[in-house]
């Protein structure tokens, strides 16, 4: 005789479940393949939904988690990848698993991660009274389908399977000893297993469906059929049938497998990119006399790199130049095609509210960009356009400068994907917001590997450009 | 202890948040994309595996705090990053954790609502959700940072707090600080709070029954103390009662232990307070605004101050309390219709004026409309 003892709190002892709930019959098989396994108790942990099986982890004692209705796979999941030295079980119902958490079911099996599910299918809402479940037989009567259920049941197996469970299998509470070499079965396995056990609810599914808790142990008899019989059976056999045992098993590897996979990829890449990185270099010190705030907006179009471009001169200003600095942006789908643009605000002093109220240099490489944000541009401002993409100037007092930017850039550089590290350079020749030794520095440390040289290449065109319009 | 480097760095709000949980011991993290909370995710998808730490991205906002909770069971400190839809869809188990007592961190990066709303603006709107977004009465702590390295030192104290107190911690972030980048001198270690375990034999052990703090020791699963974990109403054994005693004591232990702790959960700045005949209330992009209002105000003469909870929740009804008793005048501005300022207007007892500057656009408030509102309270 098998002692349960050992593993019950039997101070929680009797349980709420009904005389013939087939409930304590799979809690026994479940038992038995832990003891069986050879699992610690203290690092076995069960973890469970809402519902009349999800009670079962407060009756054993085991670290236990009663959780919110559908959820139990999700905090396991969490569970599992933070202690994976964990044996880590789900014991849940049909409603639970499939209606409720039907979400957290598919995905934890596409995922899968190493657990183990025990999923209770008795077909009905049996805790709340009888209502219908998404796995109630068609025809059938539930509390909530009084007139008789006009849907089709769903298959948690085929689901899981379907999902890309590594582990799939069905049992019965009338072949208890086959459950129970399933769920030893399923625990071996590593990645996600899904251990179906049909049971029965004969107070809340058999009365009002006129079946006795005997009829519906008879029909857990005569409808399972062997999955390796059943497969062979035509559609006409399988009527009223189902396949039991091992439906499923794949040798996919297990998540957290991959994950640490993943770790030494991520440690390598890191390490590769230190070598390679050169040593930051200290900030210069803030000035002595204190400059006023300025606000610059760099605009275009989506795509012109202006966000990397005023990331950039945040860099040089704050990181390389010494000075507190705000950089912001225009987000969201309006930042796809359409005007984009990034403001940068420069100071010695802390900067409190940080969107620019006023603007003291504003680049325009588009018309749109240009009509569309050039409305708070100070009247001793500055303005920079791209010479052949506006044409139209706002009125203003502002000082205008028309520079061929994205012409320079195509026949000086050969790339015009570099325009906004040539506006920067030109802008920064013109009104200097920062040293041009500064915004080197920004401008290498951000390039992509191997774009260095190219970028160094369009800052000097910018400057250029930027020098030639000023002294011209 | 605090360590400070010495290079500033060009930093985002979203990356300071993630950094800070870093610093803080944060070595999980479970998320669904959400704009404009996505930076978050994205951060801790890269930094995490260097730590040896588990980055998951789940298929809903729900199995995200569900996993968070899962993890700190486990004893790994655990966070998790959203935005208003994705916030809503949390709150049953934000329940669960202020039930069963789970240390967790959940950032919501505030945006326009409701509903879809809008996704790439900012908002304060969900400052009463944070309060009361699940249901049943429970106890709450949000904090409210408005600079990117507050950013930083507020998820380092959502951490702290959630270990301490036992109890779920949220980061009211909004897009803008989210968003917005400033150089700022990040510490490289800071110093961290963990949950406190027991002491007595695994016999011994009543996972919930609390010594005066209100605070029950914490037993990681897999310690060797095995224990239950329910979101039904349980004794101190932790298991399920239906007893109504145990029922209200555990509530109002819940709601207790965060009153017995307020002194230190409670984070404030007061900026030109002293002699402040007018008292703006503002917190998170808006305290920017507010700040930038009162200088200006100063330099013309005005006595204006700015008082700005950084922990939203406990309210600071003390404080709150001083200033109306002092007959000075409040006003609260907040992108939202009035969310703190029902707080104030009830810390207040009706003992000062009171007046609101709400917007609700997805705009910021700016410091010229917070300029007006002082105009409009001097007349």
């Amino acid at each position: 005789m098998f002692n349960y003892d050992k593993y019950l709190r039997m101070q929680r002892l009797p349980h709420i479940w009904c005389s013939g709930c087939g409930n304590g019959i799979i809690s026994k098989a479940l038992l038995r393949a832990i003891e069986k396994l050879g699992l610690e108790q203290d690092r076995v942990c069960l973890v469970s939904g809402i519902g009349c099986s999800s009670r079962l982890p407060g009756y054993l004692d085991f670290n236990t988690l009663h959780t919110t209705h559908g959820r139990p796979i999700a905090f396991a999941s969490g569970l599992k990848l933070g202690r994976p030295d964990l044996d880590v079980v789900v014991i849940t119902g049909d409603g639970d698993a499939l209606a409720i958490g039907g979400n957290h079911f598919v995905h934890a099996a596409r995922r899968n991660l190493n657990l183990t599910v025990v999923l209770f299918n008795n077909g009905v809402y049996g805790m709340t009274g009888g209502q219908l479940a998404p796995t109630t037989p068609f025809d059938m009567v539930a509390s909530t389908a009084p007139y008789q259920n006009i849907e089709q049941p769903l298959d948690a197996c085929k689901l899981a399977t379907a999902a890309g469970a590594g582990y799939v299998a069905r049992g019965t509470t009338y072949k208890s000893q086959l459950t129970e070499r399933l769920i030893i079965d399923g625990m071996r396995h590593r990645g996600f297993a899904l251990i179906e056990v049909m049971t029965n609810c004969n107070v809340y599914y058999g009365r009002p469906n006129k079946k006795s808790t005997l009829d519906l142990l008879r029909w857990e008899k005569e409808a399972a059929i062997d999955h390796k019989l059943f497969e062979k059976m035509d559609a006409r056999q399988r009527n009223g049938k189902f396949p039991i045992g091992r439906l499923h098993q794949d040798a996919r590897p297990e998540y957290m497998e991959l994950y640490r996979e993943l770790i030494a990829r991520a440690r390598q890449k890191a390490e590769t990119a230190a070598q390679k990185k050169p040593e930051s270099r200290p900030a210069a010190a803030p000035p002595n006399s204190p400059r006023a705030a300025v606000a610059v907006r760099l605009s275009g179009s989506g795509g012109q790199g202006l966000i990397f471009a005023g990331v950039v001169l945040a860099e040089a200003a704050g990181v390389y130049g010494g000075r507190h600095v705000v950089q912001n942006q225009v987000y969201g789908p309006e930042a796809r095609g359409g005007a984009s643009k990034s403001e940068v605000i420069i100071s010695d002093s802390e900067i409190d509210y940080p969107k620019p109220t006023e603007i003291d240099l504003h680049l325009a490489l588009t018309q749109e960009a240009c009509d569309r944000y050039c409305g708070d541009l100070k009247a001793s401002g500055t303005l920079i356009v791209d010479a052949d993409n506006v044409s139209s100037i706002p009125r203003g007092e502002f000082t205008v400068y028309r520079l061929p930017i994205v012409e320079t850039t195509r026949k000086k550089v050969g790339k015009t994907l570099v325009a906004n590290v040539v506006s920067l350079g030109a802008a920064t020749a013109l009104f200097r917001v920062v040293s041009p030794q500064a915004l080197e520095q920004a401008v290498l440390a951000r390039a992509p590997k191997g774009t260095e040289e190219l970028n160094r290449r369009a800052l000097a065109v910018g400057f250029a450009l930027g020098d030639s319009a000023r002294t011209g | 202890m605090t360590e400070v480097t010495t290079s500033p760095r060009l930093v985002q709000g979203a990356e300071a948040c993630a950094e800070g949980a870093l610093a803080a011991g944060c070595r999980f993290y479970a998320g669904y994309p959400i704009t404009p909370s996505s930076e978050i995710a994205e951060a801790m998808a890269r930094m995490l595996p260097l730590e040896g730490g588990v980055f998951l991205q789940v298929e809903d906002e729900i199995a995200a705090i569900a996993a968070v909770i899962g993890a700190s069971l486990g004893g790994v400190k655990a966070i998790t990053a959203t935005s208003g839809p994705g916030f809503s869809l949390m709150q049953e188990n934000i329940g669960f954790a202020a039930m069963a007592e789970v240390p967790s961190v959940v950032v919501n990066v505030m945006r326009g609502g409701p509903s879809t709303g809008q996704p790439t603006a900012p908002a304060q709107a969900d400052v009463m959700q944070a309060r009361w977004g699940t249901h049943g009465d429970h106890p709450a702590i949000a904090l409210a940072p408005s600079s990117i390295s507050e950013a930083f030192d507020e998820t380092v104290r959502a951490f702290n707090l959630a270990e301490k107190y036992r109890t779920p911690v949220i980061v009211l972030l909004d897009e803008l600080i989210a968003h917005m980048r400033e150089t700022v001198v990040l510490p490289d270690s800071v110093e961290t709070s963990q949950r406190v375990k027991p002491t007595v034999a695994p016999e011994a052990y009543l996972p919930y029954a609390a010594p005066s703090s209100g605070v029950p020791p914490m037993a990681n699963f897999g310690d060797g103390y095995r224990h239950h974990v329910t979101g039904l109403s349980h004794d101190e054994h932790g298991f399920p009662s239906e007893d109504r005693a145990v029922a209200g004591d555990l509530i109002t232990r819940l709601m207790g232990k965060i009153e017995l702790g307020r002194e230190e959960i409670l984070k404030a700045e007061e900026f030109c307070l002293e002699d402040a005949e007018i008292v703006i209330i503002a917190y998170g992009c808006v305290a920017r605004a507010a700040r930038a209002a009162v200088r200006n105000a100063r330099e013309r003469g005005q006595r204006i101050g700015l008082f700005r909870p950084i922990t939203l929740w406990p309210f600071a009804d003390e404080r709150i309390g001083e200033f109306a008793a002092q007959r000075r005048t409040l006003i609260t501005a907040e992108m939202n219709m009035g969310q703190i300022a029902l707080e104030v207007e009830r810390a207040s007892g009706g003992n000062c004026p009171l007046l609101r500057l709400n917007r609700v656009d997805g705009d910021t408030i700016t410091p010229g409309q917070i300029l007006d509102k002082i105009a409009e309270a001097r007349v």
